[in-house]
């Protein structure tokens, strides 16, 4: 394979892994955040009791 | 000619002001410095992913990556292909993070005390903060280039364009600390993300890749393909890069305080494996902007030829002499097309030329070209991105930048308040003590950068010094945490000797006129980091035997 083909297949499959890890980031993230608010709640109230 | 509109600069607008609110809106949850520094080690692998990839990408990531394309071609890409072995190495066998994580550090140094002593705590502190602050310091600097070309801001405007950056990262890191840079991250990675496949799928459309790899074969000499054969790039570089990225992914402090703040190991080590295939794009994509801007230059440019009955020397001083009066306001009014041949033939005739003024006339001809190659990709944006996208863009970059400004505030500050000065104070500090300290260094840790990059000037390409700086303190740092982890004989002598021969080889590189190229002093600190440990090590053992991974 030269340079250049490994260059092109390198940079494509670059660029549709972040698309895809991005997406899942975007969407899975929002049920982790809502986790640790909940913790943090919690552990703010265990703290002010 | 920017076409930085109205819509633009409501949809810049609204994304600062959203993140502010955000960042402002986790205060409450804020009540022990664990809250703060680590968010009560409360943290998923996707949210964290988000995190640590929105803390290492800002402006200045695009603009140095680019810089890099520019310059090197299609070599360049080798860095990304390391940085994802190395990441995904990292989260596979949680090399160093695991047992990190599991000694429940909040930072990087805190190791550092309880396997060798106090002293070399504070030490290792001082030399990370200082190191960290060097390499932050450039970020703003550059990043004003950036906005300046694209949104068309005068530029006795943009360094209070740059301050407000810094004010809206400083105000939610310094009240809200992990807890907001974690969710207030999350938003700036979706829109850094959606940003930049925006900006590769334009470069894309507007230059081609046919046309990129072209341009590469018949501008750069057979070079831009081949990352061992190119001089600029070649094996010691590549070497370097390794262990520098293997330091970079396991003790870089606001990489680490991300696996500090993970849930649990495997959480820190996904979170890794994840980010891997992340950090790849954020080496290539950017890259590849570059080369498309060189591409898009080219495909403008036209020959430059000598004058009538002029020598090749002549053509050389005359072409030396116009730029050295013209350069710099041609450079201003986006003139990369004219500038670039022009450099180019200078670079030749210079190179070809066996009197004596050839080489200091090739010195300045090779920093014409870094100068352009730093500023290329976003004149090549102003120029191809249309009004609304160009917003949509900006939107992402600011913030990209904004959370690198917050993530490195907080890593750096913890630093300095935990480990310089809370260890040198002669009683310990509350709760709401450690959290004044800690907020007040972010504060001054912020002045000092704003300094830093008004007054100081970057030598050779900022890739290359950003890595410098950085090197001053990774090779020693996870030289003594692996021995330390790994090697009972380790002692605080061989640490403190690591730690001082491995920032003395990296400075060669920052003293004008050693002129050390940038792989040696890497590599040197490496070899010096390690033969320093070894050596103090085995002359001067601790007296008590110390615990090696707990």
């Amino acid at each position: 394979m030269s340079w250049m083909a490994l260059w092109t297949l390198v940079f494509f499959v670059t660029l549709a892994t972040f698309a895809v890890i991005s997406a899942l980031i975007a969407i899975k993230g929002i049920d982790e955040i809502k986790e640790l608010f909940r913790e943090l709640e919690a552990s703010k109230t265990r703290r002010d009791k | 000619m920017t076409h930085f509109g109205a819509l633009d600069w409501i949809l810049t607008a609204l994304s600062l002001v959203g993140t502010l609110w955000i960042g402002l809106l986790t205060r409450r949850y804020v009540g022990r410095i664990e809250d703060y520094l680590v968010a009560s080690r409360g943290m998923g692998a996707y949210v964290g992913t988000a995190s640590l990839v929105s803390t290492e990408i800002g402006i200045i990531t695009y603009m140095y990556q680019a810089q890099f394309g520019f310059l090197a071609g299609f070599s360049a890409f080798i860095v990304g292909v390391i940085t994802i072995a190395i990441c995904y190495f990292v989260g596979k066998t949680g090399f160093v993070i695991t047992k990190l994580r599991e000694m429940e550090v909040m930072t990087v140094p805190e190791y550092l005390e309880r396997r060798y002593s106090r002293n070399v705590r504070v030490m290792a502190g001082l030399i990370m903060a200082v190191g960290g602050s060097l390499n932050l310091g450039i970020f703003p600097i550059i990043e004003a280039r950036f906005l300046t070309i694209t949104t068309g801001i005068p530029a006795q405007y943009v360094n209070w364009t740059m301050a407000t950056l810094l004010l809206i990262a400083l105000v939610y890191t310094a009240i809200g600390g992990m807890v907001s840079l974690i969710v207030t991250n999350y938003v700036q990675y979706v829109l850094l993300a959606f940003g930049t496949v925006v900006v590769t799928v334009a470069g894309l459309y507007s230059v081609g890749w046919g046309t990129m790899t072209r341009s590469v074969t018949e501008h750069m000499d057979g070079r831009g393909f081949n990352p061992f054969a190119d001089l600029d790039v070649g094996p010691a570089f590549i070497l370097w890069q390794i262990l520098l990225w293997v330091a970079l992914m396991t003790v870089w402090q606001s990489a680490a305080m991300r696996s500090f703040s993970a849930k649990d190991a495997a959480t820190s080590r996904k979170v890794f494996t994840l980010t891997s295939f992340l950090f790849l794009g954020r080496a290539v994509l950017p890259m590849a902007w570059g080369i498309a801007a060189f591409a898009f230059f080219w495909g403008q440019a036209q020959p430059v030829l000598p004058g009538p009955g002029e020598t090749p020397v002549d053509h050389m001083q005359r072409l030396d002499r116009d730029l050295a009066s013209g350069f710099a306001p041609r450079l201003a009014k986006g003139e990369v097309a004219t500038l670039l041949p022009e450099i180019d033939r200078l670079e030749r005739l210079s190179a070809a030329a066996t009197v004596p003024e050839a080489k200091p006339i090739a010195a300045r001809a090779k920093g014409y070209r870094e100068e352009v190659a730093m500023v290329a990709m976003p004149w090549m944006i102003a120029t191809v991105l249309p009004t609304g996208l160009v917003g949509l863009m900006m939107a992402g970059m600011l913030a990209a930048s904004v959370s690198t400004y917050a993530g490195y505030f907080l890593g750096w500050s913890a630093i300095l308040s935990q480990d310089v000065v809370t260890p040198l104070l002669k009683r310990p500090l509350s709760e709401a003590g450690k959290l004044r300290l800690t907020r007040v260094t972010i504060v001054l840790l912020t002045v000092f950068i704003m300094i830093w990059s008004l007054v100081y000037h970057v030598p050779g390409p900022a890739f290359f010094y950003l890595q410098v700086t950085a090197n001053l303190f990774m090779a020693p740092t996870l030289i003594t945490i692996v021995a330390g982890l790994y090697w009972a004989r380790a002692s605080s002598a061989g640490a403190y000797l690591s730690f001082v021969l491995g920032a003395l080889s990296s400075l060669g590189y920052l003293i004008p006129g050693l002129d050390l190229s940038v792989a040696t002093a890497g590599n040197a600190s490496w070899v010096l980091g390690l033969a320093g440990l070894v050596l103090g090590s085995l002359v001067f053992p601790d007296r008590a035997a110390k615990e090696v991974t707990s």
